[in-house]
């Protein structure tokens, strides 16, 4: 898997031409071939990390307000794969679909979030529907669990319109290219 | 820290003036365009609202904002539209106007538009002078805070507010009021191992001189301290708990949105029904915007003077809150909820209080056998409005109580639960006496500990 923050990507929610302190967008690599490898940063936050340059995302949501590191299109690449391959090539397992809640914890570990829908897969085919789906884990094992990615036709720019961040609260759009992925052995369907 | 001089944000009497040249000036605009009919209501807001933070014990953010605020909303036979901006010279207002009023005439007229808020008094005197707060006081309030936790390192903010809001609409409603509010809100971090165990304090209040700034910062302290031990996981399951404030106050403003707003009862989206004993005796919901404690607008972004009325009064619920459109749909009265934005449309219930109970924190905890110590919840999200099941974590202090006492910390957990199952008749084992205020826009909360049967913990720092 490869992570970029690219806010060059034509039409994506986190596209911009320079940021607020002036550098121009330019893709970063943050995850190469699962590996990580970078970071979102500004000039000031560069020069602490002992980075070459800022990858530019420094972005304030109006005047009167400190220009702070946001996230751009941070999403990731398209893999080989497609969503029916995936599902063709998967015995048990359930296709979920759009999320609609996120909850994460204060260290970036433990996530849950929660879908629109989902159905079951069952030896290779997609079959009923289910209510309300969950998927819930710790973050770098569940992305190390991924073993298949879309392949650049159905690389979708993904976003946000109202990612919060800072004090006082500022409003960014931030985009999401992603593609479907196969995660194994996933925690799915938690009840309260 | 220098402080940016005296307060220059405007009195209620300055604003109501403003609030009378929004609607003279947009009636005009109106009568030039021919829309004679036009009912015009505004809202005015001036005032200063103020910041300090601080990190690693130091404070690195001091920040004051002069706010001037004008919303207009114009409606021609049903038809409505808003513009705001926050210029105000004659030839502005006439641009809002006009802007207002074009948009007006593209939206589709609302069958259940319910007319302007008709004049009516406030409930109470309100306060016409709004209290700001100099600079020096949040320094102040933060050394305090900083102090209070001795060698831990701090982290944490100071907040102010000084506004005076004014609304006027072309019915005769013309009202005015000041609002001030103070917050100290922090942590104190204590090192465990290769990273730090937090605990918070906090407090709120209407003038900074009554927050305990100081007590805020040594109940941060002792939760660290407490928390700074390498401890096991909690294993997932169902847990008695005991809810300190910080916690309750999201499951009360959950339980105001998601249940008991009047809009997502007539869509479908809400548990209560009103009249039944859906949660425990010992629960009893307040909406009081009059409480002096709770700072408030004593009136509705509609204009409707504000009213204490009960969501849940002893366990059974009583009342939905509702905005003037979301109260004729429901064939009820506005309860005076209307609010600014609108994602809370139709009317949601900000000033609450939960009757407060008699037991101290420690009584509480001491009738547990084996459950946990919550100290603040965080990143909480509704998977299912229906039934009120949500996930988040624990924060802030996590600890396990065994024979009625706090033996170890935890790390923190994953939950999904029903806040209202939680709350449901029988669960509640007792309320405490140790009410705190919490604001955190829209909502002003007192809350108090709670001592629950049974919270679904589904998760820890091993998945």
């Amino acid at each position: 898997m490869t992570i970029t923050a690219d806010a060059t990507l034509p039409g994506a929610l986190g596209s911009f031409g320079y940021d607020d302190e002036g550098t121009p967008a330019h893709p970063v690599d943050i995850v190469r071939d699962g590996t990580w490898v970078g970071v979102l940063s500004g000039r000031d936050s560069a020069a602490a990390a002992g980075l070459r340059r800022s990858s530019g995302c420094v972005r304030a949501d109006g005047y009167a307000r400190l220009p702070m590191v946001r996230m751009t299109n941070v999403g990731l690449l398209p893999g080989e794969s497609s969503l029916e391959e995936m599902i063709a090539a998967t015995d048990d397992g359930i296709y979920m679909d759009t999320n609609r809640s996120w909850s994460i914890d204060d260290r970036r570990l433990n996530f849950q979030f929660g879908c629109e829908v989902g159905w079951e897969i069952k030896n290779g085919k997609r079959t009923r529907m289910v209510r309300n789906p969950t998927y819930t884990g710790i973050g770098p094992r569940f992305w190390g669990s991924l073993d298949m990615l879309g392949g650049p036709d159905e690389w979708v720019f993904w976003g946000t319109p109202n990612c919060g961040k800072g004090q006082p609260m500022q409003v960014g759009h931030t985009g999401h290219p992603a593609v479907p992925g196969r995660f194994r052995n996933v925690r799915v369907g938690v009840r309260g | 820290v220098a402080d940016h001089g005296p307060y220059t944000g405007g009195s209620t009497a300055e604003a109501l003036v403003l609030a009378d040249r929004v609607v003279d000036i947009a009636a005009g605009v109106c009568r030039s365009a021919g829309a004679t009919g036009a009912e015009l209501q505004t809202m005015v807001g001036t005032g200063e609202e103020s910041l300090t933070r601080f990190a690693a014990s130091a404070i690195h953010q001091n920040v004051t904002e002069a706010v001037q605020s004008v919303r207009l909303t114009v409606t021609v036979d049903g038809r409505a539209a808003s513009a705001g901006g926050t210029q105000v010279d004659d030839d502005d207002l006439r641009r809002l106007a006009t802007a207002a009023l074009g948009a007006a005439k593209l939206t589709p007229p609302d069958p259940q538009w319910p007319g302007l808020a008709p004049p009516a008094p406030l409930a109470a005197a309100a306060p016409t002078d709004p209290a700001p707060c100099s600079a020096d006081e949040r320094a102040d309030a933060v050394r305090a805070f900083v102090d209070a936790a001795g060698s831990l390192e701090t982290a944490g903010f100071c907040s102010s507010s000084a506004v005076v809001r004014a609304y006027r609409n072309s019915a005769g409603q013309r009202i005015a009021a000041a609002l001030s509010s103070a917050t100290i809100d922090g942590i104190a971090r204590a090192p465990l191992g290769a990273r730090f165990a937090d605990g918070s304090g906090r407090a709120s209040g209407t003038r900074i001189r009554d927050l305990d700034a100081a007590a805020a910062g040594a109940r941060a302290a002792r939760t660290a301290t407490a928390a700074a031990r390498e401890a096991a996981d909690v294993e997932p399951g169902s847990w008695p708990v005991v809810l300190q404030p910080g916690a309750v106050g999201d499951v009360l403003g959950l339980l105001s949105f998601y249940g008991y707003s009047g809009r997502t009862a007539t869509e479908g989206r809400s548990f209560v029904r009103l009249g039944e004993p859906q949660l425990d005796p010992a629960v009893t919901l307040v909406c009081d915007p009059l409480d002096p404690r709770l700072p408030a607008v004593p009136f509705d972004e509609e204009g409707t003077p504000a009213r204490s009325f009960d969501l849940v009064r002893a366990g059974v619920s009583s009342g939905f809150a509702y905005d003037r459109r979301g109260a004729r749909v429901s064939g009820a009265t506005s309860t005076g909820s209307a609010l600014a934005s609108s994602f809370f449309a139709g009317g949601v219930a900000s000033s609450l209080r939960l009757e407060p109970g008699t037991a101290t924190l420690d009584e509480l905890v001491a009738s547990i056998e084996r459950g946990l110590l919550v100290t603040d919840f965080w990143y909480t999200r509704v998977l299912d409005p229906r039934t009120l099941v949500l996930t988040g974590l624990t924060r802030n202090g996590l600890f396990v109580i065994e024979d009625g006492a706090v033996v170890r910390p935890a790390p923190n957990v994953r939950f999904t639960q029903s806040y209202a199952e939680a709350l449901a008749p029988g669960a509640v084992r007792g309320i405490g006496s140790d009410a705190v205020l919490m604001l955190d826009a829209p909502f002003g909360i007192l809350a108090p500990s709670i001592s629950l049967e049974a919270w679904r913990i589904t998760g820890n720092s091993a998945g």
